[in-house]
């Protein structure tokens, strides 16, 4: 060993022309393969962007990514001297890729952007982004955080049309009526429909006519029913045919006319299409339960076998015992062939060709709906500007073309994809899958475009996001469109000790079906080889199989602590990992991990919500978010920092008149004085934030209240905090306007989320479930609870099979249920494919849990014994039934020996119903300083806001502006260029400067008079004269200047200032108020007193420049009117 | 820079990248005064390009009245909406109006290289193709109305200049243009050629000390720099200090949190005032965001046609209209009546009536005048028209409230009466709209605008990268340069064709484009002080990030003190400084004799089912809002069935009269049965029942009392006795009030107590220390010897059946026989009951749920009852039991 057999296929998998579909087993280092055929192609392409890799997650895609720049790293540096030949071999192909990238000038290692890895919904979106109008998009939309409500949005608009007369309001009509009218349902229906619509609604689509409907429907039921029919065919040993004849004739002609086996009378040969005849042969083969007729006792006349004793006639009854023996010993022969048993059981039950008329009525009604709501929705991600996932990819296949007519994406990209790399290929979806073959339309073969293909179907256990295996498995076969794929296996497990890896062989082989069926996604094993020797360490076996003969939880638990502990023991620097298939399994491990004072890793394992310092958070917004959550307040004044009794709560809540809780907190006379003094602080922080509301983002109400309230202090350790500031990200995600558009979705984000694990976690041990181990590693592998049913599945109103078929898939869509009654053939049969589905890839769940470890793996599974003291099998559905065959002797030996040596003692505890609150008098402490900002001269300011500003309506202050600008004209061009007539030549001037200032339409013709007026006036008036006069000196108009005044660089623009032939510098303010009524000294001078600090400003400024004497002024060209006094300078003024 | 400032002094115009870098440079200039010894100078001119362009757009409009049309960019945007809309593409696109900003990009880019749409002409793809198409249209459009787009604006100017139109300054600098387009550069053509002298500056070029920093995620990242900046504050240093985020939007609210909180830790303390901030963030807030906004956009949206409840608690209990305050709690109280009610939306003029009746006068009468001055609202008009109806809607509704404004909210108003303006301004292009899509603008303009309240100037910068090339600070930070973002990812223009776009070098054209300039850029940001910080995130989520390549050559800063010591966060120091206690709580105190009890029969159950359910429902009034589903609620469909059957059985005295009816008849009169009641329900729920819903709704009752009806058929004789009879029933030291649903008289003389139920039932439930449904136990024994049988009137749509127990046999099918003596059994009942009673009566609170999780599962009192604490661990056992 230590010597890689299966190098020649990892060699083959670099050839840079070919096609693969490669199988990796777990821990056969698919990444490294990856990487060193991206360095391959990279040698040979003309952009590196001409290679893309496909990863599942985004994850993923940054390891790979990380590993590809490693590489090319790698080879900028001289080569370690301890390298293994692997490492040696990646550099090598580096140093060839940078050569070419030196060569076109790529500067990959400075712009490795250019190295297009990524998920599948990032490269949907980067095509729908490139191709907007292809796409239908025209622009690329957001993703939606929360695409639920847009379905529900969209199903409650298809629904609403059920008032509207639209052409398909009789549909709906009919769906209510079928669902007991129950518009709830109906809608959480479509609702579910809407997230899985790429799975439907493209087979619906094309279809314009109900009778194409209905015929393309029931092709894919003639379909499972010619493929079901098939196999069984294919499956029956022809050399049994004529002695299943001979039976069958014999039995046909002993029953009645309406027997199921009637029809076989004159049968030859196998039945061909004829469900009723294979039917009347199941019925001569397998029993009611669905296994073999075997026995003869079990063989009667019921089956067209009379009893010997039921004919006087000797001859007749050794004929009827010979033909009994005969069937028996067929169903014998049968009975070996591998399958056959289940592909009979299959065509029994099959449902019908065609849907009956009631079926159809209302699967055409919901055909009908489901397109109007799939369109329904698509106008709500057009006003909420976002889609889904599901919408970017559909959008990108449209983008992509006709399969025959693909689009050119060299134009719209900028480079032609001539190399796919694609990871995690078992996990592919109908939908991505369809993609791929999108992608490579049009390849030829031969032209230099190739397509890498790489997973491991033993590990595909994502069937719930839609994983189908049987895709992996059909590629494998036939190639993706026109690409031929070459297999290719790869078999050295570089992960596990030969121990495991046999353990698994050896085992697996058996818990995987023998023979590989796509249909069902049943996936046979494949072989590995183990790289590393037997471990020298180990004590005992690699494998070890704890069987237990009863569901003994805690007895299990306490088990697995000891384990751990072991673990540890053996290997202080080992990892450690607990995996389940259901969090659920996991209470009484946790209890007890707890229990023996370890602090686990936990991934993914507790609900968030349920944590108590998210659930006082939760209570906390819900309360501050709506007076009238009762639940919610109360819960605040039970929580931690509040801590009331039930005694004053009852007290509180005693109330003749329903008031809200917080109108009750104020009156509390009749509570205990702890009790008051425990409301009071309280009362204190919530009066101030119920009177900020809507004033700061929810995040920093609900964490202010929080902390004011002691929040912090109120929790048990320090992962509760952390916890507690993922509750508060939520709340910032979640933000509308300061508070949430619905409770609901608070509920339901949370209930996504999971706590985070213990900061001080040991993290040698670890604890998750299987599915999120995949990819993962450990030491020591336990798998606790293998004797547990699986968690219950849900039975879904409206099932459908995406099926494979000639040219592409079909579906198969059951009727849905009328409330009150049966489901049909059709649901049926689908959900017993999907069981089957399920069933197998619970098997390679298990492989996955597996081959997690590295040194050792510990699996713990119960069963019961019968009364009578017998083994029994473990549950259905448990893990451990799948095992069954290979650690059975395990249980079998138990049972002899009857062995009870218990592990360590360990007490769980029960709930200890205490609770925990702040003591009474707790202050909390404070908060450090604010930072002090020292104040400098600090660099401009513009002048504080012109009140103006904010007083006059718009208009009056555009007006204010042209006019303004005007008198700055006349300033400049000297009274002498300006008439009346000019004036008013420039009315067209003023409005479009009006207009652009933004004076509405309707007010500008005024608006124009009033700047008129003003500028005639201006003009007219004695003092506007002066003021423009040409004779004064240093005469500027909005003069701009800036100046230190008070330690602040202040900037001004000065309306108008000069020197008079006195001497004296007059700064004058133009304001274009108006006035009615009869008091205008007064306004005037409320005006002058309301500018007289800006002015004085100016004047403070202008006296840094020279010495003369100021004078002030204010003139209002549109009332005539000037006002002025003379500058004092204050003594203070020195030195500025 | 000193040449620079002094050939600014000397009355040089310089023209900015943006007007950050203008007021920089201001900033510059004034300081050098400043240490010049000057105490005042002429305010030098020194704008961003593109405002001195709108500067000389006005003058030549002085000189020129004959001008187009300038479109504001809403309008533009207006325009490019109806053209793509109106084209054969129009139909199939998701959202036209952020394709027309998209198109209005490529739009710019053709102008900013002085290209004619005519070079797209025999151009393949599609989306070239229709860009083309709608470029045509927009500027046939322009032309026609002789309107003018801003991007075109530059070239206007170019062109007024060039024929000396225009007069202008004799010297231009031109600053911070790392990229200048060929419309710059004819712009600078122009002023050459109109005589003045045009120098392009390059920034002067300084060198500094960056160093590196890897931190563990972006949140690492700002917490560093916060506490960087704590330490820099704190030691005296005035500023400026740059903090420089590529991803700007994204970060904004934690770097505004985690700021605070290290900077300003008291802050938290106190939400009574904004605080002063020694932080400036360059970018707005969206201002359909802000609550004063959503609220005015919400009353906008919510008159028009039924809405959802939510959407109406949210108006119902904002501040920012009339009552907002006075009546806060009341309102508060009747969005919880509403939706109790059942109806998951409201009209407008429902809530008015509502609200009249429930104790808030003046949102109802906000409500009428608002609803009355919508009805009096013209059908059509002009955007212009519309914002001041708008206006005006929103006077009549108070906005924005009665409380005080504070500076924010009040500078939001200002925002809002801009935004309107703005709004108005698309008369030019949208002459007439009607309401919907009035509003529908209005929304989108509301969203797109950002709102950036103003500021005194501060110490602190945080920005993004554009804005930050050509500054310089005394200290700064650049976060967040990991490989994904820096170099960025080439995004072409996907309207223009890409290899126009790579060989003009356009900007994000090409992968070669993109890194050539960030490095140009990186040189600048990383010399913008003396010392630099650049640091980049470790992870992302669950992914691994990598360094920029383009700081990896860059010494990593070894560790200072501030960075491994930060001060400690103040959460932190409070949770050190915890004190608790333990304490035992789970006994309410005793029921006193004088208060009446409510809550019926379901006391009973809810003791049963957890002792501290029953006391927070029915001594505290422990009640959640309810969140109304579509159509009828499981109860309401209940208390449908239960309300036909108790008229049908009015009319229908016994099985005589029954059998009496032939199918048709009894049909029938189930029938008017049945359409009186939904007559009446429909009043009730007018928005659930509508035309056809009702129908159906009919059709689904009498098939289900019809079935039920058969099945009575089949019964021996029998008399109703009585029909929802209320009756006080008094056990275990508490008297309840209880209405059984039917009460028959048998053959033998007794009565049999019938409950219907239209969910799953199971006799099971009645026995046990702690029953399930104690409903039909208790009614058994109020009516003590009388009552001879009880039973579930089972009404579902897959079975009607009766489901219960009798003293004697036979009494009807589904109904067995007491395996224990009658007596006995109610005997039995009594003591359970009598405890459940007492329990509560005693104030017994503890939590113990019959059946753990699972009787958890629909019970809404977790945060108050405190399981998950007790629990110690938030997992539920679902499955548990073997074979
Ligand atoms: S959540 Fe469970 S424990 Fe709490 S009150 Fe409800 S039933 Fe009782």
């Amino acid at each position: 060993m230590n010597r890689v057999v299966d190098a020649a296929q990892r060699l083959q998998a670099l050839e840079p022309n070919g096609s693969f579909i490669v199988q990796a087993p777990a821990g056969s280092g698919k990444t490294g393969l990856i990487t060193q055929r991206f360095l391959v192609l990279l040698a040979r392409v003309n952009s590196p962007e001409e290679i893309i890799a496909i990863t599942f997650t985004r994850k993923a895609a940054a390891e790979m990514r990380d590993r590809l720049l490693s590489a090319l790293r790698l080879a900028t540096k001289p080569l370690p001297v301890d390298a293994d030949p692997y490492l040696k071999q990646t550099r090598d192909l580096a140093c060839i890729a940078l050569e070419r990238d030196a060569e076109l000038n790529w500067q990959l290692l400075t712009n490795p952007a250019r190295l297009r890895i990524q998920t599948i919904d990032s490269l949907c979106a980067s095509l729908t982004r490139q191709l907007p109008i292809m796409a239908r998009f025209g622009a690329q939309p957001a993703i939606a955080d929360d695409p639920d409500s847009l379905y529900r949005e969209a199903a409650q608009q298809t629904l609403a049309d059920l008032e509207r007369g639209e052409a398909w309001s009789p549909a709906i009509e009919h769906l209510l009526a079928h669902l007991d009218n129950n518009l709830a349902v109906a809608e959480s229906m479509l609702v579910q429909m809407l997230a899985k619509r790429d799975q439907w609604l493209r087979h619906l689509v094309s279809l314009s006519s109900e009778d194409e409907r209905r015929e393309l429907l029931q092709l894919a039921l003639q379909g499972v029913i010619d493929a079901t029919l098939q196999r069984a065919q294919q499956l029956f040993p022809a050399a049994h045919i004529s002695e299943l004849c001979g039976v069958m004739n014999f039995a046909a002609n002993h029953v009645n006319d309406d027997h199921a086996m009637a029809c076989c009378r004159e049968l030859s040969d196998l039945p061909d299409e004829d469900v009723a005849q294979w039917q009347g042969v199941i019925e001569l083969l397998l029993k009611q339960d669905g296994e073999w007729r075997s026995n003869a006792k079990g063989v009667t006349a019921k089956q067209g076998f009379p009893a010997p004793s039921s004919t006087k006639d000797k001859s007749e009854a050794q004929l009827f015992t010979r033909k009994k023996t005969a069937l028996v010993e067929l169903t014998g022969l049968l009975s070996e062939v591998p399958d056959l048993q289940q592909a009979l059981n299959d065509i029994r039950s099959l449902p019908g060709p065609n849907y009956s008329d009631d079926q159809w009525q209302i699967v055409e009604a919901m055909c009908e709906l489901l397109l109007v709501a799939a369109a329904h929705l698509r106008v709500v991600f057009g006003s909420r500007g976002q889609v889904d996932f599901s919408e970017i990819q559909q959008s990108a296949l449209q983008a992509l073309g006709e399969e025959d007519n693909p689009t050119d994406l060299a134009l719209a990209l900028d480079y032609r994809i001539q190399h796919l790399l694609v990871d995690e290929f078992q996990d592919t979806s109908f939908g991505q899958y369809r993609l791929l073959q999108r992608l490579t339309a049009g390849w030829q073969r031969g032209d230099g475009r190739t397509l890498f293909l790489v997973g491991d179907p033993m590990q595909s256990i994502y069937r719930f996001r839609e994983a189908e295996v049987g895709l992996y498995l059909r590629a494998r076969h036939e190639g993706i469109g026109e690409i031929a794929l070459t297999p290719l296996t790869l078999s050295v497990n570089f992960r596990s000790k030969a121990g495991i890896v046999e353990w698994v062989n050896q085992s697996f082989a058996q818990v995987f079906p023998q023979q590989e069926d796509a249909t069902v996604g049943a996936v046979s094993y494949s072989d590995s080889v183990a790289f590393h020797d037997h471990a020298q360490d180990q004590n005992g076996a690699a494998v070890q199989i704890h069987a237990a003969l009863s569901h003994d939880i805690e007895g299990e638990a306490k088990q697995l602590v000891q384990l751990v502990g072991e673990a540890l023991q053996q290997n202080p620097n080992g990892t450690v990992a607990v995996l389940v298939r259901a969090r659920s399994h996991l209470v009484m491990v946790v209890a007890a991990l707890k229990c023996a004072g370890l602090r686990y890793r936990a991934i993914e394992i507790e609900a968030l919500g349920h944590r108590p310092v998210v659930q006082d958070l939760y209570a906390l917004t819900r309360a501050l978010l709506h007076p009238a959550d009762r639940v919610a307040w109360l819960a605040l004044l039970r929580a931690p920092w509040c801590g009331l009794s039930l005694a004053d709560l009852a007290a509180l809540t005693n109330a003749p008149r329903r008031a809200v809780v917080w109108e009750l907190m104020q009156d509390v006379a009749s509570l205990s004085v702890t009790g008051q003094q425990r409301l009071q602080q309280l009362r204190v922080v919530l009066a101030q934030a119920l009177q900020s509301r809507g004033r700061h983002r929810l995040r920093r109400w609900i964490e202010s209240v929080w902390v004011q309230l002691g929040g912090p202090a109120c929790v048990e350790n320090a992962t509760d905090l952390e916890d507690a500031e993922v509750f508060f990200n939520l709340l910032d995600k979640l933000d509308s306007a300061s508070g949430l558009d619905e409770l609901k979705q608070l509920d339901e984000s949370l209930a996504q989320l999971y706590a985070l694990p213990d900061v001080d976690a040991d993290e040698r041990i670890q604890v998750m479930t299987i599915h999120k181990s995949k990819g993962l590693e450990f030491d020591t592998v336990i798998l606790p609870g293998l004797g547990r049913k699986a968690p219950p599945g849900d039975s879904p109103m409206l099932v459908w099979q995406e099926r494979w078929s000639e040219g592409g898939s079909e579906l198969l869509l059951a009727p849905v249920r009328a409330t009150g009654e049966e489901h049909d053939a059709i649901y049926r049969y689908v959900q017993k494919i999907a069981a089957q589905k399920g069933e197998y890839e619970t098997g390679r769940v298990l492989y996955v849990a597996a081959t997690r470890a590295k040194r050792r793996l510990h699996l713990l599974g119960h069963t019961t014994l019968s009364e009578e003291d017998e083994l029994r099998e473990p549950q259905k559905s448990s893990l451990l039934r799948l095992l069954w065959p290979v650690v059975q002797p395990h249980f079998s030996e138990l049972q002899r020996v009857e062995s009870s040596s218990q592990p360590v003692e360990l007490v769980l505890p029960t709930a200890a119903p205490v609770l925990r609150r702040l003591v009474c008098d707790w202050q909390r402490p404070s908060p450090t300083a604010a930072v002090t900002v020292i104040n400098q001269v600090t660099a401009g300011g513009d002048e504080p806001l012109d009140p103006d500003y904010l007083w006059a309506s718009d208009s009056a202050r555009h007006i204010g502006t042209v006019v303004h600008e005007l008198l700055q004209r006349i300033g400049e061009e000297g009274m002498g260029q300006w008439s009346a007539v000019r004036i008013e030549s420039l009315c067209p001037y003023y409005q479009i400067a009006l207009s652009r200032l933004g004076v509405v339409i309707d007010e500008l013709p005024t608006a124009v008079l009033r700047v008129e007026q003003a500028l005639l006036q201006t003009l007219g008036d004695k003092r506007g004269r002066w003021l423009f006069d040409d004779s004064h000196q240093e005469n500027r108009c909005e003069y701009a200047v800036s100046g230190l005044l008070n330690d602040q660089v202040v900037r001004s623009v000065i309306d108008r200032t000069f020197v008079d032939a006195e001497g004296r510098r007059w700064i004058v303010d133009y304001k274009t108020a108006s006035h009615e009524g009869d008091d205008l000294d007064n306004f005037i001078a409320a005006e002058a007193l309301r500018y007289r600090p800006q002015l004085e400003r100016y004047a403070q400024m202008m006296a840094l420049e020279d010495e003369r004497p100021i004078e002030l002024g204010l003139y209002f060209p549109l009332l005539k009117k000037w006002y002025s006094w003379s500058y004092l300078s204050p003594v203070s003024h020195e030195g500025g | 820079m000193s040449d620079l400032l002094q050939r600014i002094a000397s009355g040089a115009t310089v023209l900015t990248v943006n007007s950050r870098l203008s007021r920089h440079l201001m900033g510059e200039y004034e300081q050098w005064q400043l240490k010049q010894g000057n105490t005042h100078w002429p305010t030098p001119q020194i704008v961003p390009w593109n405002g001195w362009v709108q500067r000389q757009w006005q003058e030549l409009a002085f000189v020129d009245v004959d001008l187009p049309t300038l479109l504001a960019e809403e309008s533009a945007l207006a325009l490019w909406e109806r053209v793509i809309e109106a084209s054969r593409w129009g139909e199939l696109l998701l959202n036209s109006q952020a394709t027309a900003r998209a198109a209005m990009q490529a739009w710019r880019l053709l102008r900013q290289w002085q290209l004619q749409p005519a070079v797209l002409a025999h151009e393949e793809g599609a989306d070239v193709e229709a860009f083309y198409a709608w470029a045509e249209a927009f500027q046939k459009r322009c032309h026609k109305e002789r309107w003018l787009d801003e991007a075109a604006l530059p070239n206007q100017i170019a062109a007024a200049l060039a024929d000396g139109k225009l007069s202008v300054a004799t010297e231009f600098l031109w600053i911070g243009f790392d990229d200048l387009t060929p419309q710059h550069q004819a712009l600078m053509a122009a002023q050459q050629q109109a005589g003045a002298a045009v120098t392009q500056l390059d920034l002067p070029h300084k060198s500094a000390q960056p160093h590196t920093l890897a931190c563990a995620d972006s949140s690492a990242e700002i917490r560093a720099i916060a506490a960087w900046l704590r330490q820099l504050l704190d030691s005296g240093e005035p500023g400026p200090i740059g903090v420089v985020v590529p991803e700007l939007a994204a970060q904004r609210h934690n770097i505004e949190r985690i700021f605070d909180e290290a900077l300003l830790p008291g802050a938290v303390l106190d939400l009574s005032q904004p605080h002063p901030k020694p932080y400036d963030i360059s970018l707005g807030y969206g201002l359909a965001t802000l609550p004063v906004v959503h609220t005015a956009l919400n009353l906008f949206a919510l008159v028009r046609a039924p809405a959802p409840l939510h959407q109406w608690g949210r108006l119902l209990l904002s501040p920012f209209i009339t009552g907002g305050e006075q009546e806060y709690l009341l309102r508060a109280q009747l969005d919880a009546t509403l939706r109790r009610h059942g109806e998951s939306s409201l009209t407008l003029k429902n809530l008015i009536y509502q609200a009249g009746r429930h104790h808030c006068p003046l949102l109802a009468q906000l409500l009428k005048r608002f609803a009355d001055s919508y009805s009096a609202l013209p059908r059509r008009q002009s955007p212009a028209a519309w914002a001041r109806s708008f206006e005006q809607l929103l006077q009549t509704a108070g906005w924005p409230g009665e409380r005080s404004l504070d500076s924010h909210e009040y500078q939001t108003v200002e925002a809002w009466r801009k935004l309107l303006l703005r709004f108005a301004a698309l008369t030019e292009v949208l002459p007439e709209l009607n309401y919907a899509d009035a509003l529908k603008q209005l929304r989108q303009l509301a969203g797109s605008t950002l709102f950036q309240p103003q500021s005194q100037s501060r110490p602190i910068q945080v920005m993004g990268v554009l804005e930050a090339v050509g500054l310089e600070f005394a200290h700064c930070w650049v976060m967040g340069l990991h490989d994904g973002v820096w170099p960025p990812a080439p995004q072409p223009n996907p309207f223009l064709p890409i290899t126009l776009q790579r060989s003009l070098q356009m900007p994000h054209a090409s992968a070669e484009r993109e890194l050539n300039f960030a490095t140009q850029v990186s040189r600048r940001l990383f010399a913008a002080a003396p010392q630099v910080i650049i640091s980049y995130p470790q992870h992302e989520g669950d992914s691994e990030l990598r360094p920029s390549p383009l700081i990896a050559e860059i010494e990593p800063l070894s560790p200072p003190d501030w960075l491994t010591q930060p001060p400690p966060r103040y959460r932190n120091q409070i949770f050190a400084a915890r004190v608790l206690e333990q304490y035992s709580d789970w006994q309410g105190p005793a029921l006193a004799d004088d208060l009446p009890v409510t809550g019926g029969t379901s006391i009973f159950k809810d003791q049963a089912a957890c002792p501290f359910r029953a006391f927070a429902r029915h001594r505290l009034g422990a009640e959640s809002l309810e969140e109304p589903a579509s159509g009828l609620g499981a109860a309401e469909r209940g208390s449908l069935v239960h309300k036909v059957l108790e008229q049908f059985w009015k009319q229908t005295n016994d099985l005589h009269s029954l059998n009496q009816l032939d199918t048709e008849a009894l049909q029938q009169r189930v029938t008017e049965v049945v359409v009186a009641i939904i007559a009446v329900e429909a009043q009730k729920y007018p928005q659930i029942f509508s035309e056809r819903f009702a129908q159906l709704e009919c059709n689904r009752l009498i098939k289900l009392t019809c079935a039920w009806l058969e099945v009575e058929r089949g019964r021996p004789t029998f008399a109703v006795a009585a029909l929802e009879a209320e009756q006080l029933f008094a056990i275990g030291g508490i008297e309840v009030k209880m209405k059984a649903d039917r009460i028959d008289k048998l053959a033998s003389g007794g009565e049999m107590i019938i409950d219907y139920k239209t969910g799953k039932t199971s006799v099971n439930d009645w026995f046990g220390e702690r029953l399930n449904e104690p409903q039909l136990p208790l009614y058994a024994l109020a009516q003590g010897h009388a009552a001879e049988a009880i039973t579930f009137a089972s009404l579902r749509p897959e079975r009607c059946a009766f489901q219960g127990v009798s003293k004697d046999e036979a009494v009807a099918k589904g109904i067995s026989q007491s395996k224990i003596d009658w007596g006995v059994q109610q005997g039995i009942w009594r003591d359970a009951l009598t405890n459940l009673a007492q329990e509560f009566r005693q104030g017994r609170a503890v939590v113990e749920p019959k059946e753990g999780a699972k009787t958890c599962t629909y019970c809404d009192l977790g945060p108050l009852c405190r399981i998950n604490e007790l629990n110690g661990l938030g997992l539920a056992e679902v499955e548990s039991e073997d074979e």
